[in-house]
């Protein structure tokens, strides 16, 4: 257990981050590819789905006090478990990071930067991540909390200034491209939700149980709201098919936006949020890793690792050739690997639940 | 060691942040304004004219007196490319600096390449993160590049201002107002057909250019004015220099903008140093022009899909056939749209919400004692016109330009039933039913009373 606690709140703005990050690349695309005009009720749907996974997740977890899911694990079955654990929760981890740490550089290189190369944009991002990491949970947690509002509040005027450019018309039909499409096939989205396994992870450094659910629950809920309003305003101002077409979706909104003659080009203040949130999120996300690989192989310190977590990141995040590879691989990341972040702390709370079971007929008998 | 760490730290964000690769010098940028595209002599080619500014004409360089502005502000390269941004790098080879398009306000495509289809164009238009998002689309009758050649901003000295105010102009209905976004939306949309404005340069004006424009010298009679027929109208000069433009452009005469001329870009009839002009409005079936509307029919589809703000509209009058009575139209209201897919065709509900002032009034009646006979008769004239405008683009042109399928969409639960439903194949045997509410409302700073005139 850590001695160091971060705050409630403090909390809440990480998974909230880790969550809603996807929200500035192009997850409402994924929305609109699956559901059409009906993006924003699948959001909806997703949130209740996620709240209800988590809810599980947390009844699961009852028994289990303060520990994330690898000390569980090796709590369950001792060592080797723990190892199968936290080597799964890294992989995760891993490719969902590299996946990030090579879309954030090909979206900065195509709109910002066109003439820097790539692996300049890479590097650099990945000195500033783990300079954030090695800064640690502390303050990683007061910057999320410091900016987190600021991010909030520019969104809110970002969607304020669009509203003359709604077209209420575009969210009919009403059930988009089917209710087949939205309530099952979308559920492959609910990966957006997978990120709360983070809490799981920082569960130690959580102050008490009831504060980590109540963070759980509002991170999703919140962000499940973002969610669902971005993709709301995208589908009111992009007409369908169209709006499937955009890779960035919320960049195209605020490229959108303009105020009178005089003010345009505001996008620039949207991609200064871009990144900070998306160097926050990294951050985050390598402290995460680093952290997992001290409780899997019960390293004293974690900032050893850092260095050498960030290179095999931005190693992972150069194979795919093009940005087309780096979609078909998020593909198989959200099928294959997203599903496991949220099973695994429920399955281990349960093996859990069943060990201090038996121990206790055990004790009693 | 914390302080060597600091250090390299230090020197690390030195080096990576103070300077960097995308680093831009104004000087070093030639800033394109607008572009024109014309087919290009072999096939799959096109003829890019880059109209780019001057800055140093526009701001006075180092003087401290402003620019010359005009004909100066800008220059013009033409090159002939496959693609967009293979022109520019053409360009980019016979400009001392290096053209960017992030700055561009205007796309000019000439009419032969926009009824081929400009799939290609608005793909790059898409795709680019150069090319904004708001810039102006228009169709140029004739070759995009003699519209940009005729261009001599006279109230403006920077050219993008000029492209600016013309294109976005609220208070004229004879122009769509339609930026490149919503024509990539909904060119491949099932709900509606795109529109774009129609730009020209002065009829005669490309002929004059070439050593071939007719003149006629002082004294010659000059073609008349009121032998209707065609609306693209022939341009005549008389004496040197001195020109008086006289085309055949038909009359209307119908109650909505009566004895307005029929005008579309190109042919008005209008004596200006600017020998560009845009005025109508290109129809599209997906990416590719199937037709155009002048600058009244342009007029109705602002009304009709609630674009409009307010113009000087001329109404005839039953009492003085003769003299057209001017109102500031307005439109105060968004119009409202009902649209019933229940049966073999579309039933289609519009109604217009206009109010007018009295701008001008023939001097020997008084409309304004009558105010609420000529708000009736003038709404008829404004339905009538709406009437004949939608049925006229549904029948023959099978366009629904105003975008009631966006309407029509309403009455379907998934995208596949609407695609099922084929709303823009249906379309053309649409029933229309216009419902006009307009109210005069104001009589201008004079009430003129009858009793009195006649005393």
């Amino acid at each position: 257990m850590s001695k160091l606690k971060i705050k409630s709140k403090e909390m809440t703005s990480l998974v909230i981050n880790a969550i809603s990050v996807k929200l500035l690349f192009s997850f409402p695309r994924a929305l609109v590819v699956r559901s059409g005009s009906a993006a924003w009720i699948q959001m909806i749907y997703m949130t209740l789905i996620a709240l209800f996974i988590f809810y599980i997740t947390v009844k699961a977890y009852e028994k289990a006090g303060m520990q994330d899911v690898v000390t569980l694990a090796e709590r369950v079955g001792k060592k080797p478990l723990k190892i199968v654990v936290g080597l799964v929760v890294t992989v995760i981890l891993l490719l969902n990071m590299s996946i990030n740490m090579r879309f954030f550089p090909e979206i900065v290189n195509e709109v910002l930067l066109p003439d820097t190369p790539m692996e300049f944009i890479i590097l650099l991002f990945a000195v500033s991540v783990a300079f954030g990491a090695y800064m640690g949970i502390d303050s990683i947690s007061r910057i999320h909390a410091l900016f987190l509002p600021i991010a909030g509040v520019v969104l809110f005027i970002f969607i304020l200034l669009l509203v003359p450019m709604f077209h209420v018309n575009n969210l009919f039909p009403f059930f988009g491209k089917g209710t087949y499409n939205i309530f099952v096939k979308g559920l492959d989205e609910l990966r957006i939700f997978a990120d709360i396994l983070m809490l799981n992870i920082l569960l130690p450094f959580c102050g008490d149980k009831k504060s980590a659910q109540k963070s759980g629950f509002m991170a999703i809920g919140i962000s499940g709201f973002v969610g669902a309003l971005i993709a709301f305003v995208f589908v009111m101002i992009f007409p369908y098919p169209a709006s499937e077409e955009f890779v960035t979706p919320l960049y195209m909104l605020a490229r959108l936006v303009r105020i009178g003659r005089f003010f345009q080009r505001l996008e620039a203040v949207f991609e200064f949020v871009w990144s900070i949130a998306m160097l926050l999120y990294s951050s985050l996300y390598l402290f995460a890793l680093c952290q997992v690989w001290k409780e899997t192989f019960g390293l004293k310190y974690y900032k050893p690792v850092i260095v050498p977590m960030i290179t095999l990141v931005v190693m992972l995040s150069l194979l795919p050739e093009t940005i087309v590879d780096l979609y078909n691989r998020n593909i198989l990341v959200s099928a294959v690997l997203y599903p496991m972040a949220f099973a695994l702390p429920i399955i281990i709370g349960i093996l859990y639940r069943f060990k201090v079971r038996r121990r206790d007929q055990v004790e009693k008998g | 060691m914390k302080k060597v760490k600091s250090l390299f730290l230090a020197l690390v964000l030195l080096f990576s942040l103070t300077g960097c690769y995308d680093a831009d010098e104004p000087n070093d940028i030639v800033y394109v304004m607008a572009l024109g595209v014309d087919r290009g002599a072999h096939a799959g080619e096109y003829t890019f004219t880059i109209q780019f500014a001057r800055p140093t004409q526009i701001s006075g360089g180092a003087s401290e007196e402003g620019g010359p502005g005009g004909e100066e502000a800008f220059g013009i390269v033409t090159v002939n490319a496959p693609t967009i941004y293979s022109g520019i790098n053409l360009a980019n080879h016979i400009v001392s600096k290096r053209f960017t398009l992030a700055h561009m306000k205007l796309i000019v495509i000439s009419e032969e390449v926009a009824k081929q289809g400009v799939l290609d164009m608005a793909d790059t238009i898409a795709r680019s993160s150069d090319i904004r998002p708001n810039i102006y689309l228009c169709v140029a009758k004739g070759e995009a590049k003699a519209y940009l050649e005729g261009i001599h901003p006279v109230m403006e000295v920077n050219p993008e201002k000029y492209y600016q105010l013309i294109f976005e102009n609220e208070y004229s209905g004879f122009v769509p107002k339609n930026l490149s976004q919503d024509f990539y939306f909904y060119m491949t949309s099932e709900e509606k057909n795109s529109v774009l404005p129609l730009a020209a340069v002065e009829e005669g004006t490309e002929k004059e250019e070439k050593g071939g424009r007719e003149t006629k010298g002082a004294g010659e009679e000059t073609g008349s004015e009121d032998s209707g027929g065609s609306s693209s109208g022939q341009a005549e000069s008389n004496g040197a220099g001195e020109e008086e433009i006289v085309r055949d452009i038909e009359i209307n005469e119908q109650g909505f903008e009566y004895r307005v001329k029929e005008y579309i870009a190109g042919n008005m009839d209008v004596e200006k140093q600017n020998k560009s002009e845009v005025m109508g409005l290109a129809v599209f079936d997906g990416d590719k022009m199937i037709g155009e509307l002048n600058a009244i029919e342009s007029e109705l589809f602002s009304i009709a899909s609630g674009q409009f703000k307010y113009s000087y509209t001329n109404f005839y009058s039953q009492d003085s056939p003769d003299d057209p009575t001017t109102l500031r139209l307005e439109q105060n209201r968004k119009p409202r749209y009902k649209v019933d897919v229940s049966g073999d065709h579309p039933k289609i509900d519009l109604e217009v919400f206009l109010v007018g002032d009295f701008v001008s009034i023939s001097p020997y009646i008084f409309l304004e004692n009558d105010i609420q006979n000529y708000e009736q008769e003038i709404t008829g004239y404004v339905q009538e016109a709406l009437e004949k405008f939608l049925e006229a683009t549904a029948q023959d042109l099978e366009s629904d330009i105003v975008g009631f399928g966006s309407y029509a969409k309403r009455s379907f639960w998934t995208h596949q039933q609407f695609e099922a439903y084929d709303w823009l194949e249906r379309y053309k045997d649409a029933e229309f039913h216009v419902e006009v509410r307009l109210k005069l409302r104001g009589t201008g700073l004079i009430l003129r009373n009858e009793e009195r005139i006649g005393e």
